[in-house]
């Protein structure tokens, strides 16, 4: 049937779209531990993470680089894994491993051979219910956050630019100090209040376990009673910070001199928390300005004016309200002031002119695109289902996350580019070639 | 209460490890290894010799496209760069397509679609399948290459260039290639500026009518699609592609240096020193060797494994060291790596060959071994997730040559790799006493240190060999006299005196923006610089003999008391003429290679400390090298500039060229220079 392929993409932009069902099973133990199981038996092989709900945003502000500190701590062993014996188990397991921390949580995984999951579940249980938390490994890791932040931001260039924003666009809120936090502050703490730490967030109530893979839900199930069922609860309830950050009254900017070749203009505007109408409209908003060869920024700054070298724009998903940036690298010979103007323009441009249907519908054809090869993984599907648990408390969102950004109108899109794409809520950031700075002073 | 005994027992018996007995001491062994099924594929080929596979993947509703032409490399000569070149411009235009139309047909569709000399690859969800098949087939087909494009590209170029020239592991990865297959091997070949600059649509056409053929290409499609479906669209869309004659060439294969060799290239002011140790390989895909080197590679650094443990966990000495063993259809190569910190870079290469040594001499223990396999049996595993693997693992079959259970036995095959195997790998592809050690970082540390790993060779940041400066300073050679030979060969002492003013215009291209550049001088000491950009003015620095500023774009900084005095210096045109009275102490410093090219340095003190050095060619006399540093917050910043290109100006010899280096490089071509052409005071003007 010649045709039969062109009548497919009509029957699909009618019908509303169920990108695929990823089926789970999820329940909570007695402990406060919520688990979510996703089966599937394609490839050999099973993702088992650990999502504990505590990041920067649960920390002392004396004590700045807690929750990404332990993520390296987790590492040093436990009461039966002497230090090292983490990753030799996993490398002879086949396995890989690794964790991240941002401002609301640390996320850890294996992915591991299917004939592996209970060395994985061990582990983790090994991990929440006596991680080895001693002089040694602190006094290690101290060494290699320095190192890592040495090579992820001073070294890199425009490396410390994410933490640049966050420090200027909040003056009360957590979210004003960066992820790795003070090396001071990790100094100065004690043993008792890396112990202090630990026994807070580190309970099974504050955490989810989410696996994915070549499993049996039955036996999966039996196991993760074995390692987590007696674990006990945290003794006081999670601290959660209250703090709402007041409303921006006025543009704040900033010169940052660094060792790169080009100046880079950063603009980023505060938006609300990640799963509200609005956070959908700005996402969509950045995607229309910076995703794709034709996009917005790309095809009018980047090629026809040749004026950067390089644009992206990205709204940070996050459990308070958090940040839109755009990030734009000149080309040799422009100024920061011009590239700022040309992307002003551009959103200006939105904020005047509906954006077309045809536009609209390129947008979601993207949004849709994104949405199923998120699931690509059993990886990517662990960590969407812990996340879509936590943060809106809803795990189906997995396989309906999608209509959310379908219902986004052409209208939204110009009310919220309207409403926060403004200076009043904005900071903005040069980077400069630390040879300016020497010019503008020797004249 | 019995009953609620007995049945807690039971319970208890059936469901062992509840609560209670379950010992957290004993580590979990693993169950039964899961089959490992490699996924299906589809075959068929058209008529006009497309081959095409078919792996079908309903997991998600999305497919993939990659289409890849199996010939041989090409040596480009003086264009080198023209193919990959052409490989960006297929994205950027067809027949009946412009850049922002292809643009807008990938994005509509939230697919994702890039090219390269021999590939283009398309991603999309199911329903848009067609559209992007349509497209690939559009650019395979029916590419359009227009100048516009090509110079975009080129330009693009120049920027990468520039910024990898203060790039380390950039710098590595070329003269890798260069030591490891030689300049006059497509896989050694280096692109320049001067290459970029010979890049033209000709060339990029040649290659493309040459080699976009369906005799010679393989289209892997992948995902929720069958072969049912697959075939019509493809017959429909490469069905009229012209099967065509394919140049084949042939290479002579590279050899490995007779002894271990030092190759050094300098880089400014490196803390760290990028280290290699690599020769080339012969080692095909599938053949009977490749599993078995790859355990041995593995073991050696494919992983946290010997190098690993050795430099980092043991020494300290690196972030990370790795080996890499490449396989390749005409010659690969052995690559052992790291970054160290200067100090430690003579131990480094010890142990990096001490280790390479080891394997070759010494069996690997059983456990060692079984660690090494169990990571890559995981790796295997894991990668079967990806159905571009089983794409891969398809065409390779057929491009290679490989027996169709290639694949399907690679983990059997993987479990039978014995010590005796990799010690006989190592000694065939590991060759510690016939690599090139190569060391990018400061040249003279680097020199000194390495010295006794083996005869040294110096390269600049293009893979050429440098001549070490055999020229010695000749005997009784004062500055007064190098002075004398620069202004002889400038047009002689008596002409340069005559000289009360210089006009200078220039321009230089950067990203895409031409900037005009011109600088006027008037004796005794005034001086204007100017940079603008389509007709504003971007920089001006002045100096009208008392007192100077700086204006970057409207923001004006007067010279400070430092600033002032350099002014009076810098605002002579020939300062040669009399230093002692400008109150500039010299001194012969030595002779340094300046563009391959011997030249005499000259240091100079000038009023208030400030210094600076000048080079002079030894074989023509004239300047070519000015360089001075200044204090700044962020430490000491040196500037470099160059000359070149000098011409003949009303018999005075000027340079036309001028190179400014101040972490930025700027190439400013001077179109105009005059002389006493009438100056006014006003030029010069500060307010």
């Amino acid at each position: 049937m010649k045709n039969s392929w062109a009548i497919w993409p009509l029957l699909f932009v009618l019908i509303p779209l169920r990108a695929q069902n990823i089926e789970y099973t999820e329940f909570t133990l007695d402990n406060g531990l919520h688990v979510i199981l996703h089966q599937d038996n394609a490839t050999p092989i099973v993702a088992v993470s650990l999502f504990y709900h505590v990041g920067s945003k649960n920390e002392n502000p004396e004590r700045t680089g807690f929750a990404h500190f332990f993520e390296h701590l987790l590492f040093e062993g436990s009461k039966h894994m002497k230090r090292g014996d983490f990753d030799k188990l996993l490398l002879n397991a086949g396995a890989t491993n690794n964790a991240t921390t941002d401002q609301d949580r640390t996320f850890y995984y294996e992915v591991l051979p299917s004939n592996q999951l209970e060395l994985g579940l061990w582990m983790e249980a090994e991990r929440m219910l006596h991680a080895n938390i001693l002089q040694e490994g602190v006094d290690t890791q101290r060494e290699v956050v320095k190192e890592e932040r040495r090579m992820r931001v001073d070294n890199r260039p425009y490396g410390s630019f994410m933490e640049q924003i966050f420090k200027h666009a909040y003056s009360q809120h957590p979210y004003r100090w960066s992820v790795i936090g003070s090396l001071e502050h990790l100094n100065q703490a004690s043993l008792e209040e890396f112990m202090a730490f630990y026994k807070e967030f580190y309970v099974p109530d504050n955490a989810i376990l989410s696996i994915a893979g070549d499993l049996d839900v039955g036996q999966t199930k039996q196991l993760v009673n074995k390692y987590f069922g007696d674990i006990p609860r945290g003794e006081k309830p999670i601290k959660r910070p209250e703090i709402v950050e007041p409303e921006q009254t006025a543009e704040i900017r900033d010169v940052i001199y660094d060792n790169v070749q080009l100046p880079g203009v950063m603009m980023s505007y505060r938006i609300p928390p990640q799963g509200t109408p609005d956070f959908y409209a700005l996402d969509m908003l950045m995607t229309l300005l910076s995703q794709g060869e034709s996009s917005r920024l790309n095809k009018e700054i980047k090629d026809r004016q040749q004026k950067a070298l390089f644009t992206g724009a990205f709204p940070l998903p996050m459990e308070d309200a958090g940040q839109s940036i755009i990030f734009s690298l000149v080309s040799m010979g422009v100024t920061p002031e011009e590239l700022e103007a040309a992307l002003e323009a551009e959103i200006d441009k939105v904020k005047q002119e509906l954006i077309s249907e045809k536009e609209l519908q390129k947008l979601r054809n993207q949004k849709e695109n994104e949405f199923v090869n998120q699931n690509a993984t059993v990886f990517g599907v662990a960590g969407n289902l812990a996340r879509y648990h936590a943060y809106f408390g809803d795990t189906s969102l997995i396989n309906k996350e999608l209509d959310r950004y379908l219902k986004v109108t052409r209208e939204d899109l110009q009310r919220v580019a309207r409403k926060y794409l403004v200076k009043k809520n904005r900071v903005v950031l040069y980077y400069l070639p630390k040879a300016e700075q020497k010019k503008e002073k020797n004249g | 209460m019995r009953k609620g005994c007995v049945s807690f027992i039971l319970a208890l018996a059936l469901f062992p490890g509840l609560a209670g007995d379950l010992d957290r001491s004993v580590v979990p062994q693993a169950g039964p290894a899961p089959e490992i099924k490699l996924g299906d594929f589809a075959f068929f080929e058209l008529e006009n010799g497309l081959r095409v596979f078919v792996v079908e993947n309903h997991k998600l509703p999305r497919v993939a496209f990659s289409l890849m032409l199996e010939h041989d490399p090409v040596l480009e000569g003086e264009a080198a760069g023209y193919v990959r070149a052409t490989g960006e411009m297929l994205r950027r235009g067809t027949k009946t397509r412009t850049k922002a139309q292809i643009d807008e047909a990938i994005d509509f569709v939230g697919a994702r679609l890039f090219t390269a000399d021999s590939m283009i690859f398309a991603a999309s969800l199911k329903k848009h399948g067609e559209t992007v098949l349509e497209l690939m087939a559009d650019m395979a087909l029916n590419a359009e290459f227009r100048q516009e494009e090509l110079d975009k590209i080129k330009k693009t170029t120049l920027s990468e260039l520039q910024a990898g020239r203060d790039d380390p592991n950039t710098i590595a990865q070329r003269l890798r290639n260069v030591l490891a297959y030689g300049k006059d091997h497509p896989y050694g070949e280096v692109q320049t500026e001067a290459t970029t600059d010979k890049i033209s649509l000709e060339l990029c056409r040649t290659y493309y009518k040459n080699f976009f053929r369906p005799n010679i290409a393989y289209l892997a499609v992948v995902g929720d699609i069958t072969e049912a479906e697959a075939r019509p669209l493809v017959e429909k869309y490469f069905g009229t592609w012209q099967r065509g004659p394919v140049p084949t060439y042939t290479y002579p294969n590279p050899v490995t240096p007779s002894q271990t060799s030092v190759a050094v290239v300098h880089k400014e002011g490196a803390v760290q020193t990028v280290l290699e140790v690599l020769h080339p390989v012969i080692l095909k895909p599938g053949s009977p060797d490749a599993i078995k080197a790859s355990v041995a590679n593995t073991v050696l650094g494919g992983g946290t494994f010997r190098l690993y443990n050795n430099l980092r966990e043991d020494k300290g000495y690196t972030y990370g060291a790795f080996s890499n063993l490449r396989k390749d259809r005409l010659v690969g190569e052995f690559v052992a790596s790291c970054s160290v910190r200067n100090e430690v870079t003579a131990a480094s290469v010890q142990e990096l060959l001490f280790e390479m040594n080891r394997i070759r001499d010494e069996l690997v223990p059983a456990e060692e071994l079984s660690l090494v396999k169990n990571f890559m049996n995981g790796n295997f595993a894991r990668s079967l997730e990806d159905p571009q693997t089983i794409a891969r693992f398809a065409v390779n079959t057929a491009r290679y040559d490989l027996g169709d259970d290639y694949y399907s036995n690679y983990l059997k095959t993987l479990a039978g790799v014995t010590s005796a195997d990799v010690q006989a790998m190592a000694r065939d592809f590991f060759l510690p006493k016939r690599s090139w050690v190569l060391a990018v970082g400061d040249a003279d540390v680097l020199i000194s240190e390495l010295a006794s790993v083996g005869p040294v060779h110096r390269f600049d940041i293009y893979g050429n060999p440098v001549k070490p400066a055999t020229v010695e300073l000749p005997e009784g050679l004062t500055v007064q006299a190098v002075f004398e030979a620069y202004l002889k060969a400038s047009g002689g002492r008596e002409k340069l005196q005559t000289v009360k003013q210089i006009s200078t215009e220039g321009s230089f291209a950067v990203g895409g923006m031409n900037l005009v550049y011109s600088s006027h001088k008037k004796a005794p000491n005034k001086s204007v610089t100017v940079l603008s950009m389509e007709g504003n003015e971007v920089m001006r620095s002045v100096f009208d003999g008392q007192k100077g500023a700086q204006i970057n774009q409207g923001m004006k900084v007067d010279f400070d008391e430092d600033g002032l005095k350099r002014a009076r210096v810098e605002a002579q045109i020939f300062l040669e003429l009399d230093t002692q009275t400008l109150g500039i102490t010299t001194a012969l410093a030595g002779v340094d290679m300046i563009n391959a090219s011997p030249a005499y340095k000259v240091e100079l003190t000038l009023p208030g400390g400030a210094e600076a050095t000048r080079h002079y060619d030894v074989k023509s006399g004239l300047l070519v090298q000015a360089s001075s540093t200044m204090e700044t917050p962020q430490g000491p910043m040196t500037q470099i500039v160059e000359f070149s290109q000098y011409r003949d100006v009303d018999g005075i010899s000027y340079p036309h060229a001028i190179i400014i280096n101040m972490g930025q490089r700027m190439e400013i071509q001077l179109k105009k220079v005059a002389f006493n052409a009438g100056l006014e005071d006003t030029l010069f003007q500060v307010d």
